[in-house]
């Protein structure tokens, strides 16, 4: 048998001649090379696309802005609602209702912050009857007025304590004296700002 | 072109290479496969003509003839996008020669079950039944010697070519062929 055949295809060799004839038919039949996949350019964005995402991010920041100065607003009136009830909770009348050590009790527990034009009045009432007394009125007063009608609200009550005794006027110099120690206790008047909206949902109430 | 002077090409091709030795042979296909890197699309379709053959008889050694052509230009297709990222342009039979050993092996992964007809349905008349039974014994035999079998009796390649464009050594292709073709012989029951 002639191998070469097999190896080179010379010479003569039947029997591998009769295989690659009948294989023959499935032999590679030459076809187009496949077709190179398509170039991709890339999308370019249309500058019409570019200045609506634009616009809609400076229309979100101005109403979310217009939000934060609405509810700015709000809030500052709300303050200023609260503090037409201030009055009511230091007020003369009541503090010259109360007796004098009691008052002095009540008084040691309250906390009193002011910090610029605002103020905030907190009374700690362990009492059960004082605390929903307090809770009718306002548990928290907070005081937001120019220098001058805080001023004027300190003669007003001045002028009122005139008919005070004693005990009521060395109450209300307490009440003053503690009302001037707000400026130390900034950190306090943000936490009490925080529970502001607290306190108006009780006072609508 | 003569022979002399195309010798004389690629030594002149191999010195503009910083890296490659210039007693280094370059092959054919190694210059088609740097003009292809350059942008020369013509040249892919000279690729293509030269080792389709090749790739069709590797696919053919492995997976069901209707599959063949789609497996085929699946390969070359594979080539054409990762061409640029082979380093020695002179194996190029050999990378292209793995891609389609490396895809037949995928169709099985993907395949679907399928039912071979019965003869009944395909008819005995099938001038191509002997042709099967050569091929389905042809594919019965070890990796190595029915895949060099293949391209010899099917795609009609002499052992050198075999040697030259899959990368194998002569000696290791004539090897294969030998004890190939014996092992072939016994399963058809051709005596020698």
């Amino acid at each position: 048998m002639n191998e070469d055949y097999l190896w080179n295809k010379t010479g003569e060799n039947a029997e591998i001649e009769k295989l690659e004839n009948a294989l023959k038919v499935f032999r590679y039949t030459e076809t187009a090379p496949p077709a190179p996949p398509a170039k991709v350019f890339p999308f370019e964005a249309k500058t019409p696309r570019r200045f609506f995402r634009f616009s809609l991010a400076f229309a979100t920041f101005a109403a979310i802005l217009l939000v934060f100065v609405g509810a700015w607003f709000m809030f500052s009136n709300n303050r200023i609602e609260v503090a037409k009830n201030a009055a009511k909770i230091i007020a003369p009348q009541q503090i010259a209702e109360m007796p004098s050590r009691e008052f002095d009790k009540k008084f040691d527990d309250a906390v009193s912050v002011k910090s610029g034009n605002l103020t905030i009045t907190k009374i700690n009432d362990s009492q059960p009857t004082m605390r929903r007394k307090a809770v009718k009125t306002t548990k928290f007063a907070v005081v937001k007025t120019p220098r001058n009608q805080t001023n004027t609200k300190i003669i007003e009550a001045q002028e009122t304590a005139v008919k005070l005794t004693k005990e009521e006027k060395y109450a209300y110099d307490q009440l003053m004296l503690a009302l001037s120690f707000t400026g130390s206790k900034l950190k306090l008047v943000k936490d009490k700002v925080e529970g502001i909206e607290e306190q108006n949902a009780v006072l609508e109430k | 072109m003569p022979e002399n002077e195309m010798t004389g090409n690629l030594f002149l091709f191999a010195r503009s290479e910083a890296a490659a030795p210039v007693t280094e042979k370059v092959k054919a296909e190694a210059l088609l496969v740097e003009r292809f890197c350059k942008g020369d699309e013509e040249a892919f379709g000279d690729l293509y003509r030269i080792f389709a053959p090749l790739v069709h008889g590797i696919v053919l050694a492995r997976v069901p003839r209707d599959e063949v052509q789609d497996i085929v230009q699946e390969v070359f297709l594979a080539a054409y996008k990762n061409l640029n990222t082979l380093r020695d342009k002179n194996a190029f039979g050999a990378w292209l020669s793995m891609i389609a050993r490396n895809r037949a092996t995928e169709f099985y992964r993907q395949e679907k079950p399928t039912e071979e007809l019965s003869e009944d349905v395909r008819g005995k008349e099938n001038p191509n039944t002997e042709a099967r039974e050569i091929l389905a014994a042809i594919r019965a035999l070890p990796e190595t010697y029915k895949e060099t079998l293949i391209l010899r009796l099917v795609e009609g390649m002499t052992g050198q070519e075999i040697a030259e464009r899959t990368g194998l050594t002569p000696e290791s292709v004539r090897v294969n062929l030998h004890r190939g073709m014996k092992l072939l012989r016994q399963k058809l029951g051709i005596e020698e």
